[in-house]
């Protein structure tokens, strides 16, 4: 009996102390090991990039539907006004705080702002090429400057994160002044003027973000600020100085598979597929492309407006590149495009992925680069600033290279077998702008700029800075005899709600916007 | 045998020398008055006398007396004496002394019921039988007092969401299941019919043995042992019928296209370019009800055959189950195979060494392929099911035969379930092996390993099929074929083990009794898994739904997870002379959920009784003839809450296969934090003081119970949504706030008979209570609908208020602010009209306010019962009284490609001075009509017959002319027959696990009536 009692205290004794009670987390590695070295720290920014591209969630498609939707360029489109409402409302302006679209927007800039914010806060202690971390750092800041520059200039006065932050801080972060927002943007493309020209990284890495990335935005908010000084010593740089970029020859180049990252490409996403599983492409085109149409099956959304055909000269050949129309037929395919859903019969040509593109894959996965940010952009916003500053006639060289550029594209688009409508282009066509009146050459980029990059979601963008968003809406709702519009109010409208989730979950710390 | 030889010696005898008295023979049978059940071996004695007999094989018995009285008496039965005047026949019925000896399980050990100091309520294995229901815990419905089980599917297996006491903590609820000392996570493996008896832990006092996680209760289920005594062999079998109730009243085809019509008649696209399609798809005639083609009158059967023996120093018993379970939706299946195996060995008179293993294997068909209910009830009317264009002789037509929806966005119902081969596969090996060691008198030692090696594969093909679309489809066309078959098959490995040890040392000296334990355990959490999809094989045959068959886009994942704890517990049981009774435990948990330095929580607990009927004063009083018992109990003890992910503390970083960046060269993975984590979250600790009354009155024929309990709960583990700007994957845990519980419990069980042959019992249980939030890291919680507040409860519906319907414009332009200022200025006649709480500015979110409360303010069982002759009936009621719903099934009321409810067309607001319930209709909603308001609050009190059972036992006389078995009793029985409620959804008991989020009623898979025929035979 004595041994059995020794054997229980052993047990006892070894139940007590043989057992831990460390487990570790399996497959995956803690912040407090990762964030270590070089390889860390590129994989963080990969994440950061990644974050503009989430499935189903993509930015691109966010910045279309609001960024041209609102406006008079574009309808929603759908099957029906209730199709994807919130976006209906919003070219309404009838937005509840509790509107998806403005709460993915918001979203998934804050998913950019802090993946960046990891990077630049962990690289700095991180083993490896301090020149390589350098450069790391100022993509994140150059992407962490292009989510904050879309929140102010959306939102206003937003919750401004600079580092990484655990849950409990992030409860008590109020909104931050516009001013405050638009420093940190400031300097951090500053310091992303560092990065590398876009000829100057090796091919591996030519989708990185650039210092003319960096310079472009940079001039984006100084324009919307209205610092038109600043905004051309940085357009200047790009345009004169750096030599970066050039335009393609012809208009229409610039969504062919061949001139993917071209010359003229400032920022562009590159949504590649290897493997029709494996989600790496974008749904973007399925979004905007023709309802009906074998092998395109489209959702029909983001509609040109009659008022955007009207504003192009019918022998702009740029009408070929902006307009699908019904009876356009891509190479390749026996179904021509069949627009009878779309109340003004047009869809998104910069969108329409020709089905031969597609093969192998799925109609809503789609291989195809999402081109952001254009040369002509920069070019355009070059003109405006130098005219706001008083070199009228030192604009018009810049915007003449756009109108020049137009005129020799080809009216035909040689990706179409056959062309409901084609330009009936002449010599006369597309003449140079010749007037140096700063308020009717205003005007004048003002219009080129719309033609020029119509439907790439700068629209309200444009209209907002420009402090004509109001006017232009309300017009248009006037000429149409339509609801779109005719419920802009300026005191409330330039910005968005705050989206009610945030503010709930704040307990209103988080204050609302003017009007919502 | 020999003692029945024995007996019937000593009648023989006796029979002569009472030869000269009168002499009267009595005969009857003696029974179980509750159960009805005949006594075997029941001993039938002269008073007074040495004349006597045993009951035989049928309860039966004959005895000749000559005195007046005889005394019939059995072991765990109240002995009875009965007056005889001349020869008669006399069926007696014993009272079971259950009431006043019986032991009840406490965790690591037993208690008598009448020494229990702690709130513990009892349900037997009796109580529960033939309950034609998969799991046990939905056995629990109505059952015991402050205890609420209501399911959150229909899905045959699906298990109850059970309530101890209401909510004490706004994280995980559920309480802890231990079967035979094992904790289990899910008991769906478990068959009902091996159940001996549940315990539910329901105060602090109780459970604070089960320490870090004994918070929400503590369901103890104990299976069948062997017993000492003759082989006994049972088998239990019903079949029975299952179908849906009731059907939620969706627009037919006439009143879809007059709601479509009038909703889109302002929309230019629909005007221009799709009504006359549409209108082509009306004209074809369909009338489809989705409900009915997806609903069926299912076939239920389940056998159990069980055989128990034991000896004197062995015990053995054996089960087998079968159980298939069709669901009332089709294609909806859980079947079961269950064998439960249980042996004990004295192999001296120290040494005790046993096993239990219990194996079952489960099969379940779930509707899982139609992402919600809503697929289901909101498809257009105009779709046949059956397609009539596609050719009945042409291939794969099995596949190719459905309609794809017409105008519906979402895929064919029907086909949506029949097309995908869908099973959860789960094979359950779960029990222990212990030994027990008497190491001197009174104490004795326990050495228990407990496992659960759960094994669960899930498997999901979807073949290649076609649709062929109308001329008129308007319907969103990608998710109504494939082109390649795809198939995911996933496997999943949870090993859990418990090693136990265990000293205990009873003693008894004079009026004092000590019962003391201590223990010392440690316990293990291991899952792993493995994912697997790839797709494209040559054809959808059986024989191609396996991985190899598939060709194209291999993808694979798995995890894998652990967690452990250690703990220390110890308990000590005092009573003198049976009135003073004092328990105190002790526990300490140490766990790896938690970061190093919160990882330890220490869960005392203490609690006394007084049975004040065993004082020598309450004797003077000369209550007996009324009351018979009286115990008061009070009690105090803390838990601890656990429930958390096993990496709660840490936060990590990992990637998935698409998230891949393409730089110019290949792909890059990018990593980014997966799992946001707390360092500083600790133990979530509750603290719980009871006091009790446990009352006995007349006869033995009322007993009462009733609790008050006051439960405070700090540093509440939450799963708290942070804003969306600090991206966090995850809601992080915190330790959210402080909760008050308080609440009362009333038990009354009444059992007595009208004449000799009718018995009755009646029984009622109530229980309230009360949630107040007494503080939180933020103002409120928020749940999809709903907000906690401190000084409130838990998870009230929050949102605008609903106060009518704008009959005309003027109405409109005249609800204005104290600036004139219309308040919802893109309202229309035919609008909501919301209430303007704020003084100025348009409707917003500050408008909203309280406009329900889930939480009920009673909670009420019923149980009804007695036993005529050969007949026994039982019913069972479970019911809440003052709780409102969500009525998620009233939206959809904006017309776009799914049906609404019938109301949303008949009782639309169509023109001035209509008062209706639901506002115009539209497609565009531009006053947000649908926004969360109280049109969604319904009250959501109701009263429902659980169980309902009426049985026959065959008389003994043709059951012996059989010579096959020796009772056999047949019945019929059906499970939710009927609800009393006024709520107009689908089913106003909803099981809902998120706290933040009870009473909200999503459509859902719809609660099923079942009637069953069955019976149960003793060989």
């Amino acid at each position: 009996m004595k041994n059995i009692s020794i054997l229980i205290c052993l047990a006892f004794i070894w139940l007590g102390y043989g057992c831990s009670l460390d487990e570790p987390s399996y497959g995956k590695t803690t912040t407090d090991n990762f964030f270590q070295k070089e390889r860390d720290i590129d994989k963080a920014l990969t994440g950061a990039y990644l974050q503009l591209r989430t499935t189903w969630n993509e930015y691109a498609l966010n910045f279309y539907l609001i960024g041209d939707c609102t406006t008079d360029d574009a309808l929603k489109g759908g099957s029906s006004d209730g199709d994807r409402r919130e976006v209906f409302d919003l070219s309404n302006f009838i937005v509840y705080a509790t509107n998806g679209e403005v709460g993915r927007r918001w979203e998934i800039m804050y998913r950019l702002i802090n993946r960046c914010n990891d990077v630049i806060y962990y690289a700095s202690n991180a083993a490896g090429d301090k020149e390589i971390l350098e450069r790391y750092v100022n993509e994140a800041k150059a992407l962490r400057a292009f989510g904050y520059y879309f929140l102010v200039t959306s939102f206003g006065e937003v919750p401004l994160l600079t580092e990484p932050m655990v849950p409990e801080e992030i409860l008590i972060t109020p909104r931050a002044s516009i001013e405050q927002v638009y420093q940190l943007i400031e300097s951090d493309l500053l310091a992303a003027t560092n990065l590398p020209a876009k000829g100057n990284y090796s091919g591996a890495d030519a989708y990185r973000v650039t210092r003319g990335f960096a310079k472009t935005m940079l001039a984006k908010a100084y324009m919307f600020k209205g610092d038109y000084v600043n905004a051309e010593k940085y357009l200047e740089e790009i345009v004169e100085v750096d030599n970066d970029y050039s335009l393609l020859p012809d208009y229409g180049y610039n969504w062919t598979p061949e001139y993917e990252n071209s010359s003229e490409s400032v920022f562009e996403i590159a949504n590649k597929l290897y493997d029709k599983n494996i989600a790496t492409g974008t749904n973007v085109p399925h979004f905007f492309t023709s309802r009906n149409v074998p092998g395109y099956q489209g959702y029909g959304f983001h509609i040109p407006t009659d008022d955007l055909f009207e504003a192009y000269a019918p022998d702009d050949p740029r009408i070929t590149y902006v307009f699908v129309q019904t009876g356009d037929c891509y190479v390749g395919d026996t179904n021509e495009q069949d627009n009878i859903f779309s109340p003004t019969g047009y869809h998104d040509y910069k969108m329409t992925v020709p089905r031969i593109e597609k093969t192998g894959y799925n109609v809503w996965m789609i291989p195809y680069n999402i081109r952001m940010i254009r040369y002509s952009d920069v070019l355009l916003l070059y003109a405006e600033a130098l005219n706001e500053n008083g070199k009228s006639s030192d604009a018009l060289k810049y915007v003449n290279q756009i109108r020049e550029r137009a005129r020799n594209t080809n009216p035909i688009d040689p990706r179409r077998s056959k062309q409901a409508y084609t330009p009936p282009t002449t010599a006369t066509s597309l003449p140079d702008i010749t007037a140096t009146d700063k308020n009717s050459l205003r005007e004048a980029i003002w219009n080129e700029r719309r033609l020029e990059l119509a439907m790439e979601g700068w629209r309200r963008d444009d209209l907002s800075r420009q402090k004509r968003f109001g006017t232009v809406m309300r017009t248009y709702a006037q000429k149409y005899d339509t609801t779109k519009g005719a419920n802009f109010d300026d005191a409330r409208d330039y910005l968005l709600p705050i989206p009610q989730g945030e503010r709930d979950k704040t307990n209103g710390l988080l204050t609302q916007n003017n009007g919502y | 045998m020999s003692k029945r030889i024995l007996f019937l010696t000593m009648v023989f005898l006796l029979s002569f020398t009472a030869y000269a008295q009168q002499i009267k023979t009595i005969s009857g049978i003696v029974s179980d008055r509750n159960t009805g059940e005949v006594l075997i071996g029941a001993t039938v004695a002269e008073t007074g006398v040495a004349n006597g007999t045993v009951t035989d094989i049928n309860g039966k018995f004959t005895l000749q007396v000559e005195g007046r009285k005889i005394t019939i008496s059995y072991v765990g039965y109240r002995a009875q004496e009965i007056s005889v005047q001349a020869s008669e026949t006399i069926n007696i019925k014993l009272d079971s002394d259950l009431n006043l000896e019986e032991v009840v399980v406490i965790g690591y050990g037993t208690q008598r019921k009448s020494d229990l100091t702690g709130s513990v309520s009892s349900i037997t294995g009796k109580d529960v039988k033939n309950f034609a229901v998969s799991n046990v815990s939905e056995m629990l419905a109505g059952k015991a007092s402050g205890v609420f089980a209501a399911a959150p599917s229909g899905q045959p297996g699906a298990e109850a969401i059970v309530r101890i006491r209401g909510l004490g903590t706004v994280n995980d609820n559920n309480p802890l299941y231990v079967v035979d000392g094992q904790f289990m996570n899910s008991i769906s493996s478990l068959n009902p019919a091996d159940i001996e008896r549940i315990e539910i832990l329901k105060d602090a006092s109780a459970a604070a043995i089960y320490g870090s996680r004994g918070s929400n209760g503590v369901i103890l289920i104990s299976t069948k042992k062997g017993v000492k005594g003759e082989t006994t062999v049972t088998l239990d079998a019903y079949v029975g019928v299952k179908s849906s109730y009731p059907a939620l009243e969706m627009m037919n085809s006439e009143q879809y296209y007059n709601f479509i019509m009038e909703a889109f008649k302002n929309d230019q696209n629909f005007q221009n370019s799709m009504k006359e399609k549409f209108t082509n798809q009306y004209k074809k005639g369909y009338n489809t009800n989705w409900w009915d083609e997806v609903t069926r009158n299912a076939f239920n059967q389940n056998y159990n055959l069980g055989i128990r023996k034991g000896t004197d120093n062995s015990r053995t018993a054996l089960s087998l189950g079968y159980l298939d379970d069709q669901g009332a939706l089709i294609t909806t299946e859980f079947k079961r195979i269950s064998l439960r195996f249980s042996q004990e060995y004295d192999i001296n008179k120290f040494l005790t060494v046993g096993a239990n293993v219990s194996l079952a294997n489960g099969t379940q068909r779930d509707a899982g392929a139609v992402p919600n209910f809503g697929f289901i009830t909101t498809a257009d009317p105009f779709t046949p099911v059956i397609s009539p264009l596609v050719d009945p002789s042409s291939e794969n037509y099995q596949y190719n035969k459905y309609a794809p929806t017409e105008w519906s966005f979402n895929p064919n119902p029907v086909s949506m379930l029949e097309l995908p081969t869908r099973n959860n596969d789960m094979f359950n090996a779960f029990g222990n092996v212990f030994a027990t060691v008497k190491l001197m008198d009174g104490l004795s030692y326990r050495a228990q390993y407990s496992f659960e090696r759960n094994h669960s594969t899930f498997k999901d093909f979807r073949p290649v099929y076609s649709a062929t679309f109308s001329d008129d489809n308007l319907g969103n066309r990608e998710s109504k074929y494939t082109t390649e078959t795809k198939l995911t098959h996933n496997s999943n490995v949870v090993f859990n083990y418990v090693m136990e040890q265990r000293l205990s040392y009873n003693k008894e000296i004079n009026n004092h009794r000590f019962d003391i334990m201590a223990a010392i355990t440690y316990e293990k959490n291991l899952s792993e898994s493995i994912n697997a999809y790839k797709t494209t094989a040559l054809g959808n045959e059986s024989i191609y739904q396996i991985l190899d068959a598939q060709t194209v886009g291999a993808q694979a994942s798995g995890g894998k997870q652990a967690s452990s704890m250690l703990s220390y517990l110890g308990r000590i049981n005092y009573s003198y002379a049976d009135k003073y009774l004092i328990t105190g435990t002790f526990r300490a948990d140490g766990s790896s959920r938690f970061a190093d330095g919160n990882r330890w929580g220490y869960f005392p607990s203490f609690s006394l009784g007084w049975r004040i009927s065993n004082e020598e004063f309450f004797y003077n009083l000369n209550t007996e003839s009324w009351l018979s018992d009286l115990k008061i109990r009070v009690g105090w003890g803390q838990n601890g809450n656990q429930r958390i992910d096993a990496n709660a503390p840490l936060t990590l970083v990992g990637t998935n296969s698409e998230s891949q960046w393409y730089y110019g060269n290949g792909f890059s993975q990018g990593y980014f934090p997966v799992y946001t984590g707390n360092k500083n979250v600790k133990w979530e600790t509750s603290q719980q003081t009871n006091v009790g009354i446990d009352a006995t009155l007349f006869g033995n024929s009322l007993y009462l119970n009733m609790d008050y309990y006051i439960k405070q709960t700090k540093d509440m583990l939450l799963a708290m949504p942070i804003p969306s700007f600090g991206s966090f994957s995850n809601s992080p845990f915190f330790n959210a706030g402080d909760l008050k519980n308080t609440g009362f419990e009333f038990t009354a069980n009444y059992n007595n008979s009208i004449g000799k042959d009718f018995n009755y019992t009646i029984g009622a249980t109530i229980s309230t209570y009360k949630t107040e939030v007494t503080g939180l890291v933020s103002e409120y919680l928020s749940g999809s609908v709903s907000r906690t507040y401190v000084g409130g409860p838990i998870g009230r519906f929050w949102g605008y208020k609903q106060i009518g319907i704008f009959q005309n414009q003027a109405e409109v332009d005249n609800y204005v602010d104290k600036n004139g200022k219309k308040i919802q200025p893109n309202a229309q006649a035919g609008d909501f009209k919301f209430a303007k709480l704020t003084d100025e500015g348009i409707l917003n979110d500050d408008d909203r306010t309280f406009i329900g409360d889930p939480n009920p303010d009673m909670i009420l069982g019923f149980n009804l019962g007695f036993t005529y002759r050969n007949f026994d009936f039982s019913a069972s009621f479970q019911g809440t009284y003052g709780n409102d719903i969500w009525n998620g099934g009233k939206g959809g009321f904006v017309a776009g490609y799914d049906n609404a409810r019938v109301e949303a067309y008949t009782q639309a607001w169509q023109k001035e001075g209509d008062n209706t319930l639901y506002p115009r209709m539209t497609n565009t909603d531009t006053n947000n009509n649908t926004r969360g308001s109280s049109f969604y609050v319904e009250d959501g009190s109701y009263l429902r017959l659980q169980n309902i059972q009426l049985g026959y036992t065959i008389p003994r006389q043709w059951i012996q002319k059989t010579n096959l078995f020796s009772s056999c009793r047949l019945y019929v029985s059906g499970q939710n027959l009927f609800t009393l409620t006024g709520y107009s959804g689908l089913d106003p008991e909803i099981g809902v696990n998120n706290p933040l989020n009870m009473g909200i009623d999503n459509t859902r898979y719809p609660t099923s009536r079942v009637f069953v025929f069955g019976c149960n035979l003793q060989f």
